[in-house]
């Protein structure tokens, strides 16, 4: 079956979002209990199931529905010697294998594997969970059997009365429908509806489920016949009856009816109407014959709403008039419909146009507005005029800009998943602390740094934080923490991983990098700065084992290459025995920078302000001297090599002595150099651009942009000098 | 009913066909060349040419087109014949080749001609040329001879030889 392309899309980034949603609340129940989060689990599971086989992905249809299996077993039997750990476990594994299959469909549009055994392990863990439980549950129910009795009496009737309710509207006709339901909204109407399915079109439960999910959107109140339509019956049962569903709506007719015909494969539907205007005849009137009806309605209502999940206490309660799970079906209502209404999901190709059409705006309003066809003219009017569109262009820019920003709460999120998978395998104990997860960054840089920070929260688990014993006997808290945040600061984001275990054994780094050849100075020599930085260097390990998780050697400075092409820098703080300190430095967006242009010949090259040191002009006093076929400068009494523009890119300028153009120093955390340049023309926003896909990689370049003269220049990277 | 539409793919096909039959053709020194009309989007003047350093010598940089960043490279060069200067008859021709847009610099833009299937010829394979493993076919106008360019090969092969160079 050929699949709408938008279709899958809105799967694909539905069922991610919800497994990264249910990532973060399986690791948060095994910490603080399983008993809150059931019914969100369920929840979304329920949904990725649907989806799924809405999708015709059966396999993760299947083994969703093998989830909800087991979530159901314990939302309703409530079983107390659970092992959480393992529990998460098998959830997580199962995350796993969908995530796999999203990316498959992703790249490919098919999904291949086969979730058999995986069902099986999670078959075979509830078959345990469920000896188990009856083992236990003997006694507990020997010892609160008044309340177990009492429970049972309620789902009885409950079912009962639910049950009498689908024949009546089977039958029945007219407004008598009507009268088995009260509804507490006092406006719109009323709806009795009851669909059925083409025959033989199969998981009908699952399509009176997407139903009720649309029409959840437009009503309030909603109740559905069979109650439970995921029951195991509950297929047969839409099968022969169909399924009916009972809600309040501010639509007319028409709309409603609209909104049901968009169900796929539908037999036939017929709707019911009233409209809700007296309340209080309506109300008398549905109170006055209720008796056993209205608890039909509460029954089926609490069973499908996910507030009234704790049968035992709750229930004797809920014989209460109707307007617990009135509220309840409201306040579901209302918090989807906000979120429905206030964000938009937008194809991010979408928002790179709207980047570039907006730069491209700002490059040609200052083509205009200092077009050389105007100088020495006096233009008040037209000065005024160009001064408004220039504010109401740059409003503009930072408004597009701002869309694109997206909060590092996400990527933050997942390190959960890793910490905790780290600290099963190794033993270890460990928080991870999150500061500060609202700090928004440009969607494209997220992208960069999700997996050097990965990388970072995985050294920090691994090397820093040592194993709960070894912590003790320092005189440490047992487990360690792990803190990761992130703040704004002038212009730029800062992150910052910390983690309270041994810190750098600085002695073993200098060996290590004595050995490697990076430094032939001795021990005194070196800064503690020094000395932390040969870690950002290349292939350099001190772990004497290599672990699953780190320990290769190409760790740090892949870190470093994937910070620093997102214009970032990285620094590193440590103290033997208190702890390490990462601190990340990377700008707000990728796509606007603020550059120094500079001319060498008849070419000029944009240098990123964020890498100058200072710029000066070198005179005789500047000891200048060529060491090894290499220009080195004295500055305060340290030598920098000088780079040629003009050599490096086999350029003509007639700049020969250094004495006559600029040198301007770069910098990183480790090294600083002078790039030699014809002149400076100036100092302003850029925005950056690739340079086209048939020129590939050019070293020492790292995009172009566009002048307002619109002209081209070249964007420097200076990270490429600086090795 | 099914006449009329049968009527109307006839004639979409048709179009397609004569469109595959048209070749904007150009000249370097004395050869003429031609490429499929359905690659070229526009035809430019020669204008500012923004240096790229460490390219191949006939990659001769970049242009702004209208805010569009593109290479351009010289098909004299890209053919190992001599460099002549620019003048006002040399001309950019812009091509679309999927995703890619690039720029050919030309002596001269001569003609939009049809050159129908027929009278292409496949070229001799005797003499393998500087440039003949580009040259897809060879089309005769009346007494002319246009020397088709496949154009998609060569910048293909382009793109892998400075991927191998990274």
């Amino acid at each position: 079956m050929a699949v709408d392309n938008s279709l899958m899309d809105m799967f694909v980034f539905e069922t991610t979002q919800l497994i990264d949603q249910l990532e973060n609340i399986l690791i948060d129940s095994e910490n603080n209990g399983i008993s809150g989060n059931i019914d969100e689990i369920f929840r979304i599971m329920h949904t990725i199931k649907g989806s799924a086989a809405m999708m015709m992905f059966d396999d993760i249809s299947h083994l969703a529905h093998s989830i909800e299996d087991l979530f159901f077993f314990l939302r309703e039997k409530n079983p107390t010697n659970v092992d959480y750990a393992k529990l998460t476990d098998l959830v997580l594994d199962g995350m796993d294998f969908i995530k796999n299959e999203i990316d498959k469909i992703q790249q490919t549009g098919s999904s291949d594997a086969k979730s058999d055994q995986m069902r099986e392990t999670i078959r075979q863990y509830l078959e345990d969970l469920k000896a188990a439980h009856e083992g236990g549950a003997a006694a507990t129910v020997a010892g609160a059997g008044a309340v177990g009795a009492a429970a049972a009496g309620a789902g009885a009737a409950g079912r009962a009365g639910s049950a009498d309710a689908s024949g009546s509207v089977g039958a029945g006709g007219g407004d008598d429908v009507f009268s088995a339901f009260e509804f507490s909204t006092q406006e719109g109407f009323a709806y009795v509806i009851t669909v059925r399915f083409e025959d033989g079109s199969g998981m009908e439960h699952l399509r009176a489920f997407e139903l009720v999910n649309r029409l959840q959107n437009i009503s309030t109140e909603l109740r559905h016949i069979p109650s439970d339509i995921d029951g195991e019956t509950a297929m047969d049962e839409i099968q022969k009856n169909g399924v009916t569903i009972i809600f309040a709506s501010e639509l007319e007719h028409e709309d409603v009816v609209a909104y049901i015909e968009q169900t796929a494969l539908m037999k036939t539907y017929d709707v019911k109407v009233k409209a809700l205007k007296r309340p209080d005849d309506a109300a008398a009137g549905a109170g006055a014959d209720s008796g056993t009806s209205a608890d039909a309605g509460i029954g089926s209502a609490a069973a499908a709403s996910p507030a009234a999940a704790i049968p035992a206490a709750e229930k004797p309660e809920a014989a209460r008039p109707a307007q617990q799970p009135a509220a309840a079906q409201g306040g579901g209502g209302d918090s989807g419909g906000t979120g429905k209404q206030g964000i938009i999901s937008v194809n991010i190709s979408k928002l790179d146009k709207l980047m570039n059409l907006v730069g491209e705006l700002v490059t040609s309003e200052s083509m205009v507005s200092q077009n050389p066809d105007l100088n020495g003219l006096q233009l008040d009017n037209f000065n005024k005029a160009a001064r408004q569109l220039q504010k109401i262009i740059n409003e503009l820019q930072d408004v597009s800009m701002s869309v694109r920003m997206v909060p590092l709460s996400l990527t933050f999120q997942k390190m959960h998943r890793i910490v905790r998978d780290m600290c099963r395998k190794l033993g270890k104990e460990v928080n991870l602390e999150i500061i500060g997860e609202e700090t928004e960054v440009d969607k494209n840089i997220i992208e960069q740094i999700t997996n050097p920070l990965m990388h970072l929260i995985r050294n920090s688990v691994d090397h820093g934080i040592e194993m709960p014993d070894d912590r003790e006997r320092a005189g440490k808290r047992r487990s360690g923490t792990v803190t990761l945040e992130a703040k704004n600061e002038s212009g730029d984001v800062w992150i910052i991983v910390k983690d309270d275990g041994q810190g750098l054994d600085k002695s073993r780094i200098y060996e290590k990098a004595r050995r490697n050849g990076l430094t032939s100075k001795s021990r005194e020599e070196l800064t503690d700065k020094e000395i932390n930085s040969f870690i950002l260097a290349a292939g350099f390990s001190t772990n004497e084992q290599v672990t699953e998780y780190s320990g290769r050697g190409v760790g740090m400075d892949v870190v470093v290459k994937g910070i620093e092409t997102v214009g970032g820098s990285v620094m590193l703080d440590s103290s033997e025995g208190a702890g390490t300190q990462i601190s990340i430095k990377i700008p707000l967006t990728l796509a606007i920078m603020e550059g120094m242009i500079v001319n060498v010949g008849a070419t000029n090259f944009v240098i990123p302000i964020t890498s100058i040191r200072e710029s000066f002009k070198a005179n005789e006093r500047h000891n200048i001297a060529d060491v090894n076929g290499e220009d080195i400068i004295m500055i305060r009494g340290e030598p920098n090599p000088i780079i040629r523009l003009r050599d490096r890119f086999s350029l003509n300028s007639k700049a020969e002595s250094y004495y006559d153009g600029i040198m301007i120093m770069v910098e990183n955390e480790t090294r600083q150099v002078c790039l030699y340049v014809d002149a400076i023309l100036g100092q302003r926003q850029v925005v950056v651009k690739p340079l086209p896909g048939y020129i590939k990689e050019v070293r020492g370049i790292s995009g172009c942009t566009l002048l307002g003269d619109g002209s081209i220049s070249l964007i420097l990277d200076v990270a490429e000098f600086l090795l | 009913m099914s006449d009329v539409f049968e009527n109307a793919q006839l004639e979409d096909e048709e179009e397609e066909e004569s469109l595959d039959e048209k070749y904007l053709t150009f000249m370097l020194g004395e050869e003429e060349f031609g490429i499929n009309i359905s690659f070229v989007t526009e035809i430019v003047g020669i204008q500012a040419i923004t240096f790229v350093p460490e390219l191949p010598i006939f990659v001769k940089g970049i242009i702004n087109l209208r805010g569009q960043i593109i290479p351009v490279i010289d098909v004299r060069l890209r053919f190992e014949k001599e460099e002549v200067e620019y003048n006002d008859r040399t001309c950019i021709i812009v091509l679309q080749l999927k995703d890619l847009s690039i720029g050919f610099i030309v002596d001269s833009v001569a003609a939009c001609d049809q050159i129908p299937n027929e009278s292409v010829i496949p070229p001799p394979i005797a003499q393998r040329n500087y440039h003949q493993k580009y040259v897809s076919g060879i089309g005769k106008i009346q007494d002319k001879i246009v020397l088709i360019l496949d154009c998609e090969k060569m910048i293909m092969e382009d793109m892998g030889l400075s991927m191998e160079a990274v």
